[in-house]
């Protein structure tokens, strides 16, 4: 018996008889039949085929759950939730009035990063000192820092030291009352919920004292193999500190 | 001497006063704060005084050297 090229479906041969004919049709049609069903499986809405390792046949791949993505696991497709985007959450956002002291308590480990910004941050009277903020209340001389100080450009500082805090939010002899004339800045700390390592952190600062503008550029170590759970914030003098209208201090987790 | 206190978990805040504790540490963080900055200050005016008295010895103003300098 004769067969067809691609899928060998077998057919009468030019010399076959007529009375044959009958049954030649009905096994062309159980063929044909057969073969359209092995290259086309599905059964449901939503369904896919792909090849399946033997010829001619094919493999149904029911639809994913909402919001899959197709993709490859052991050299065929699937269907999978996409992978996790990074991104920014906001953890806590606090307006500061009148206060001696603040403290962010209870930071969640499973970010990979802290972000703090803040701006607006003023005193309410014309002493010099300034707020500063330091990890899990650690008052000792534990953070390495090497800062960069810029003055209205006219002087510039560069050091080095076991300083006890990470960063100044603010830093005045005076009561601002321009929101440009109030700290503002962020601060950045890496793997910040290690119980293993030292913590690396980045800040830049700027506010207003003295007449001039100053800009604070660091980079630090906090010399402790503790987590991260709590920013705590306090003052050098007797002025207590606040918000401006329309701002705040925002902490951050990046993933 | 009011201290606020921010569970980020639950958002929950507490406000309270400073205890004796953390009024003495107040009292050294304002004494360090005075030793850092009068060091700092003092070490950025005795610059200031170095620039100026290598610009007079050069016969230089402080813009002619910033051209030079570009």
């Amino acid at each position: 018996m004769a067969t067809t090229t691609n899928y060998s479906w077998t057919t009468p041969d030019d010399t076959g008889l007529v009375k044959d004919g009958a049954s030649a049709i009905r096994t062309l049609g159980t063929a044909i039949d057969t073969t359209t069903k092995n290259l086309n499986p599905s059964t449901t809405l939503g369904d896919i085929e792909y090849r399946s390792s033997s010829a001619n046949t094919n493999t149904r791949l029911p639809i994913g759950s909402t919001g899959n993505v197709l993709t490859v696991s052991g050299g065929v497709p699937t269907w999978a939730a996409p992978a996790a985007a990074g991104g920014m959450t906001l953890i806590s956002e606090t307006v500061c009035s009148a206060l001696s002291s603040l403290s962010l308590s209870s930071i969640p480990g499973t970010y990979k990063q802290l972000l703090l910004e803040w701006s607006g941050i003023k005193f309410n009277s014309a002493v010099e000192q300034l707020v500063s903020t330091r990890f899990n209340n650690d008052s000792g001389s534990n953070y390495a820092i090497m800062y960069l100080r810029n003055a209205d450009s006219a002087t510039s500082t560069n050091r080095a030291l076991d300083d006890n805090c990470a960063a100044y939010l603010y830093y005045s002899n005076q009561a601002a009352t321009n929101l440009q004339d109030m700290g503002a800045g962020w601060l950045l700390i890496d793997n910040y919920a290690s119980t293993s390592k030292y913590k690396k952190f980045q800040s830049n600062q700027g506010f207003y004292t003295g007449g001039a503008n100053q800009t604070y550029v660091v980079n630090g170590t906090w010399k402790s193999t503790s987590a991260i759970t709590s920013l705590d914030f306090y003052r050098t003098s007797t002025a207590t500190f606040s918000n401006d209208t329309n701002t705040s201090i925002r902490l951050y987790g990046i993933s | 001497m009011t201290k606020l206190i921010v569970n980020v978990e639950t958002g929950e805040e507490n406000v309270r006063e400073l205890t004796k504790a953390e009024k003495d540490q107040e009292k050294i963080d304002a004494a360090n704060f005075k030793v850092k900055f009068e060091a700092e200050k003092a070490e950025a005016e005795a610059k200031a005084i170095a620039k100026a008295e290598l610009l007079n010895r050069l016969g230089l103003t402080a813009d002619e050297l910033q051209t030079i300098l570009g």
